[in-house]
């Protein structure tokens, strides 16, 4: 199974097998991510689970949608050009290592 | 989906609303939500009979004071997620029933429901449910144990409405005791069998918390409601009016939902042992398991109020209109899931809107999930051969949130197998 490592915002960093097609969001909660909210499960209406995405990975994601561009203008934490919400993030071979800052506040 | 014969939609017997002018005669179906044609054979194909290919995506029915139904996937999650059009302001049916219903934050919208999501994340999120995660298994454990012995039980009552609320009471910190008293008003709220109006309901939950509330607020403690009492909404902290608010929400919320949905779950169980042997098997299935089985056993109705007009599905509706949306028809959708009828633990796109969609989506869906997961690993390792007694009968109610009544249950104790 791909790797996923979220790097805590006191520095932590976990390293959590994500099964492909299932969202970063919810492969962080289920590991005990709380660091992570995803306050609307998914559905891209709420922005508490915004991260920061490394290179290379990020290159490799689809363009945000409309939706989630929207959303990253209202995220707590300031929005940085590598800011995605991980609710969006499908894990894939392809992103196998991928590193991800999660946002150091959410709400 | 071959299984369901097509069956007419027949009227119940409660009042029915003349047909406004802005709803199409071709739009109308006798479906009381309450009272559904067809509930006896079960809840999910009684509802299924909204999407017959001969109906519209939106429909009309002139039962709980007349109300639009959205009946297709697509359609149910636009309304979720489109709350200037769709508002929570009256999340309930009939009209009258969601006009008293006061809980916070499932009656607010956006911007205002914000901060309170904040404050229910904080008194039943994710970080405060692992931290009962032991507690959870052991009784589940505890609770199985007993029953095993007996080699027969009534699963809804004798598990389904202790171990929710028992958990829930727990993370609470309310008397164990009172749980059928509680249980009961949070029924005539989703449920009403008429000897309590839904203002009656909340004002008995009220009064039942309130002396809780004062306490924590004085001395508070590590359980939901001290954090709740004690959280801060805009840089304020919560008036015992939003405390009283957020509190009964989560107590409904909290006793009537795992309940039902443990009790479908094992009825799916008991009545498919090729794919309950699967999971006796393989217990890493579970969790997937758990996905597939509230995608196909949805169980929540609520509604929203039409606040300014729109078109919709090529039909025009009015501010003041209220339209049902039954999270459970996503799941049953053919237009989202290939044979949605079907069970498969490995169906690649589980997809599902069972805890709602958008800003409202469940707060205590990890809560949920645990518990289901918790007691699917338990019953299968303890009881995990079980069928329903020839001739027994399941009850289903139909309302807000679905339910089985009754699901009698049998297998063979070691003491019968040595003998
Ligand atoms: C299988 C079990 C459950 C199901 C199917 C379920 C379903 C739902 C649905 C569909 C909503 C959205 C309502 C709306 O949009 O108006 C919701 C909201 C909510 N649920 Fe659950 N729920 C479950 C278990 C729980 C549990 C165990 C708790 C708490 C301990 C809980 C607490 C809440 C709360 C507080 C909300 C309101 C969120 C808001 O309005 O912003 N739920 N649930």
């Amino acid at each position: 199974m791909p790797n996923a490592i979220f790097v805590l915002p006191d520095g932590q960093r976990e390293s959590v097998e994500v099964a492909n097609g299932t969202h970063l969001m919810r492969a962080a909660v289920n590991h005990g991510i709380h660091a992570i909210v995803g306050d609307c499960g998914g559905s891209a209406a709420c922005a508490t689970c915004h991260v920061y995405v490394q290179e290379p990975w990020l290159q490799r994601l689809p363009a945000p949608s409309a939706t989630e561009d929207q959303l990253l203008e209202a995220t707590a934490s300031p929005r940085q050009p590598n800011s995605r919400l991980s609710c969006q993030i499908q894990m894939s071979d392809a992103l196998d290592g991928i590193i991800i800052d999660v946002a150091p506040t959410q709400w | 989906m071959a299984d369901i014969a097509p069956a007419p939609l027949t009227a119940s017997s409660k009042p029915r609303a003349p047909r406004p002018a802005n709803v199409p005669s071709q739009r109308v179906v006798e479906f009381d939500m309450f009272d559904p044609p067809g509930l006896q054979e079960g809840l999910h194909s009684a509802w299924k009979r909204l999407q017959d290919p001969s109906l519209p995506d939106l429909v009309w029915t002139p039962y709980n004071g007349g109300h639009w139904i959205a009946t297709r996937g697509k359609l149910i999650k636009q309304m979720f997620l489109d709350h200037e059009h769709f508002s929570s302001e009256c999340p309930f049916l009939p009209r009258e029933a969601g006009e008293q219903y006061s809980f916070i934050p499932t009656s607010m919208d956006p911007p205002q429901q914000r901060p309170f999501r904040r404050v229910l994340n904080e008194g039943i999120g994710p970080k405060v449910v692992d931290r009962v995660k032991d507690a959870i298994e052991q009784l589940s454990r505890t609770l199985i144990a007993d029953i095993r012995n007996q080699g027969r039980c009534d699963f809804t009552r004798e598990y389904a409405e202790i171990f929710p609320i028992h958990i829930f009471l727990m993370i609470v910190d309310l008397p164990v005791k009172d749980a059928a008293r509680l249980k009961y008003i949070g029924d005539q709220m989703t449920r009403p069998d008429g000897s309590m109006s839904m203002a009656e309901a909340i004002r008995a939950f009220f009064d039942y918390l309130s002396p809780f509330i004062d306490e924590r607020m004085r001395t508070p403690g590590e359980d939901a409601i001290s954090i709740i009492v004690h959280s801060e909404v805009n840089g304020r902290p919560l008036s015992k009016d939003e405390a009283l608010n957020v509190c009964g929400l989560v107590l409904l919320a909290g006793l009537d939902t795992v309940v039902n949905f443990l009790s479908f779950s094992l009825h799916y169980l008991a009545t498919h042992p090729v794919e309950r042997q699967m999971l006796v098997d393989d217990p890493e299935l579970i969790p997937a398991a758990t996905e597939e089985l509230l995608r196909r056993f949805g169980l929540v109705s609520d509604a929203r109020l039409i606040k300014q007009a729109i078109h919709v599905d090529g039909v025009l509706l009015q501010a003041g209109d209220m339209v049902a949306l039954p999270t459970l028809l996503f799941g049953l959708d053919e237009r989202e899931h290939g044979c949605p009828m079907h069970v498969d633990f490995n169906r690649a796109d589980k997809s599902h809107i069972t805890f709602g969609h958008g800003v409202h989506h469940c707060a205590g869906a990890h809560l949920a999930r645990l518990e289901v997961q918790t007691t699917l690993r338990e019953w299968l390792r303890q009881i995990p051969d079980f069928e329903i007694p020839a001739g027994a009968e399941i009850g289903y109610q139909s309302g807000i949130v679905g339910a089985m009544t009754r699901l009698p249950l049998v297998w063979a104790t070691p003491a019968a197998i040595l003998s």
